[in-house]
């Protein structure tokens, strides 16, 4: 029996025909429904479309209750609200490629000075951010100096994801070692904590949370600073910062754990949970963690804040905003839904899920219910309110400079050189104002 | 009468009937210098959409001082000319060439020797074949969390081993140089697959007889292979170091996966710190700039194994 299909012959022509055919059904079904251009307001039985995309936090029960806020209020003003939860560390990638297009989320957050970056691609909000201001008591100023860019607030103060000292209270009794005031103090504990078997954990590698909110803040204790306050004039090179590299380097032989210059956020994690470290600086989650699977743990655990330096006390917390893209159609429905979630209503409800993860950068939510539902956590409230959180770029403003010095790990490579042996502190300070001269003097 | 009516037919295709000229569609497409255009026309458009376009596009980038969001001015070679000063990259364009260049020897000498074995007979051929392929089907990303698992620095399990032998394991990814020694050993691992299988097809190619006739003669295994098989896989070699040096050069994942370029950039390569400058630091042109190097280099390693692939063809 022949095979059917060697008798179906399609000449030349047909074949062409038939492909041209495809080609255009295929167009058909592709083109858009609807012409294109501004999308209406909504009305009845046309409901608009808002996707903001977010990360993905390390407390679940946070994003579940954020998702549920925003579909019940998409629910009640005809919006079709899409939430996306993404890792942090894939943000810069999908917000490049948006802004790019211009096409993507309407709302986006993100951390830090990002609002510097993207000055040109987020709306304007400040009508909405300082009627927030004036209802909630406030901002932090490092809020501020992150989202009100140029005089216009390019981004909503969100929250903090602060950090904190968790530390063991039974190996600390045991090494003799207090609660450290001071930077000198906490390098004396970290001598005793090694000397002990339980050092100090603390990530020196290329990851965008542990390492930068640890270094930042001991680079400005010991008075260094990468600026001055005009922002641009490069200040890395100064006895504070070779102080700073010369304590970073004793810390690091005498009291750090081995293998912190591969450490990302997740390590110290890891490591406290094992109990392999006494003392790590982190965000609450550890001690969440703790409490659910490690109750016992959890009980030899507490926090402390950051000690002092010769120069001050600083801190440099993770600093959550929401920006709405100046590409979006539903520019009104964007900054409607911002402000609902951050009304006392949905917001400390919110802040109560996390249980004390998340913190407000607006001072109304200082006195949070939720601050009084575990006295080990009071120190993640403290570190905010002690006014003691700077930025990038600090005393200059979070300049996209600055954080481009901050995202190519400028300021922890400074260390890390040194640390590793890669160079002596002295070199690692002048490899690090060539970095800083490099980046501040492109236009 | 044979000859004639061959001489009858001849004459009749030598005066053709004249044809009214048309100019009909249908009859232009059946010329083939124009349908084979025509038929090509698919695959140029999806080249010059999703090839050439972002390569002229990134060239363009390059050029200029663009920020992500803010189309930047045209700055001509000055991009290139900041990064040649600045010392990152410098470690970077060092940190690529002996990746490439250590991970490529490794690949070839145990692609060869993997794929010399592969190719004799022995139980469970089909199953161990298949099997060595794994490292190279696994998605990278999957593969390389496994080794970051397996090289962290407080719970590694190389390291838990070694211990039992009395050895102190070093911080892999840690403490110079064993972060870029990691970081090639996963390499190799996850690239000998494609060598060996590559290299044992072009093995199976080989003709026996050439085996049999040097068997005779007395020549040893090692002279077989150095005088048979490794002269006539000359071809298949050159086309995989081709491939290989190319994904290698480019690599992103393992190092974004493991190190993400640090401690203090020890592991950058070209493709981790144009993602690092252009994307999360915003500035889009640098980081082209970053990217377009590694393609002088390619371009060169291209032409030199054509030029040898073509002599080899002539010879």
């Amino acid at each position: 029996m022949g095979k059917p299909w060697r008798k179906v012959i399609i000449s030349r022509r047909e074949f062409l025909g038939g492909a041209l055919a495809g080609i255009g059904a295929l167009a058909a079904s592709c083109a858009p429904t609807q012409p294109a251009g501004p999308q209406a307001p909504a009305v009845q039985g046309r409901p608009t479309e808002l996707h903001v995309l977010r990360w993905s936090s390390f407390v679940a029960e946070m994003d579940k209750l954020i998702d549920t806020q925003m579909q019940e209020w998409g629910k009640k003003n005809n919006v079709n609200v899409k939430v996306e939860h993404i890792n942090a560390n894939d943000i810069p990638a999908r917000l490049a490629a948006a802004v790019q297009a211009k096409a993507g989320p309407d709302i986006v957050q993100f951390w830090d000075g990002w609002p510097w970056i993207y000055e040109d691609s987020l709306v304007d909000v400040s009508k909405e951010v300082e009627e927030l201001i004036k209802k909630l008591n406030g901002v932090y100023q490092d809020f501020e100096a992150y989202c009100k860019v140029n005089g216009v607030w390019r981004a909503f103060p969100y929250s903090y994801t602060s950090n904190t000292f968790i530390y063991r209270t039974d190996y600390f009794k045991e090494a003799g070692v207090a609660v450290p005031k001071t930077w000198d103090e906490f390098i004396e504990a970290g001598k005793k904590l090694k000397a002990y078997g339980k050092p100090i954990g603390q990530a020196l590698g290329h990851s965008f949370g542990d390492p930068p909110t640890f270094w930042y803040p001991w680079l400005w204790a010991w008075g260094g600073k990468e600026v001055l306050e005009d922002g641009k004039t490069v200040a890395i090179e100064s006895d504070a910062t070779l102080l700073a590299v010369e304590k970073a380097v004793e810390l690091f032989d005498t009291g750090l754990i081995e293998g912190v210059l591969s450490w990302d956020d997740s390590s110290n994690n890891r490591a406290y949970l094992a109990e392999q470290i006494s003392c790590t600086l982190n965000g609450a989650s550890i001690y969440f963690v703790a409490k659910r699977d490690y109750p016992k743990l959890a009980e030899v655990s507490d926090h402390f804040v950051h000690p002092r330096g010769p120069a001050g006390t600083f801190s440099y917390q993770l600093d959550w905003s929401v920006g709405i893209m100046a590409y979006s159609k539903n520019i009104q429905a964007a900054k409607d839904l911002i402000v609902h979630i951050l009304q006392p209503e949905q917001y400390s409800a919110w802040l109560q899920s996390g249980r004390g993860y998340e913190t407000g950068p607006y001072r109304y939510y200082d006195n949070d219910p939720v601050w009084r539902t575990d006295p080990k956590i009071l120190p993640f409230r403290d570190v905010v309110t002690n006014g003691t959180a700077r930025w990038p770029g600090w005393p200059g403003p979070p300049t996209a400079k600055a954080t481009q010095v901050r995202n190519n790990y400028i300021i922890v490579d400074l260390f890390a050189k040194a640390c590793s042996r890669e160079f002596k502190p002295r070199e690692a300070v002048k490899w690090a104002a060539g970095q800083l001269q490099q980046i501040y003097g492109r236009s | 009468m044979a000859k004639k009516g061959v001489l009858a037919e001849t004459s009749a295709v030598a005066v053709p009937k004249r044809l009214p000229r048309t100019f009909s569609p249908g009859i232009i497409l059946e010329r083939e210098q124009v349908l084979g255009y025509l038929l090509m026309l698919p695959a140029l458009a999806l080249l010059t959409v999703f090839v050439l376009y972002p390569f002229l596009y990134g060239i363009w980038l390059a050029l200029t001082d663009s920020r992500i969001g803010i189309p930047g001015q045209f700055v001509g070679l000055r991009n290139f000319l900041d990064l040649t000063q600045d010392s990152i990259f410098q470690q970077t364009f060092r940190n690529t060439f002996l990746y490439t260049g250590v991970t490529t020897v490794f690949k070839l000498i145990f692609g060869l020797a993997i794929a010399a074995l592969l190719n004799n007979k022995f139980p469970l051929k089909r199953f161990v074949r298949a099997a060595v392929l794994l490292p190279w089907i696994v998605p990278t990303v999957l593969s390389a969390l496994a080794w970051l698992w397996m090289f962290d620095s407080t719970f590694s399990v190389v390291n838990w081993v070694l211990a039992r032998f009395g050895i102190k394991g070093p911080v892999w990814l840690g403490n110079n140089p064993w972060p870029m020694i990691s970081l090639m050993v996963v390499n190799i691992w996850r690239g000998t697959p494609f060598y060996a299988i590559s290299f044992l097809a072009g093995m199976q190619t080989i003709n026996q007889e050439l085996y049999e006739a040097a068997a005779i003669d007395g020549a040893s295994r090692w002279q077989m292979f150095r005088h048979i098989t490794l002269p006539l896989l000359k071809p298949v070699i050159t086309i995989v170091l081709l491939l290989s040096v190319i994904l290698t050069f480019s690599d992103f994942q393992l190092i974004y996966v493991l190190t993400r370029g640090g401690p203090a950039n020890s592991t950058h390569l070209f493709a981790t710190l144009a993602y690092q400058v252009g994307l999360p630091s915003g500035e889009i042109g640098r980081g082209a700039a970053i990217s377009l190097f590694i393609f002088p280099a390619l371009c060169i390693t291209v032409f030199l194994t054509l030029w040898y692939m073509r002599r080899q063809e002539l010879d």
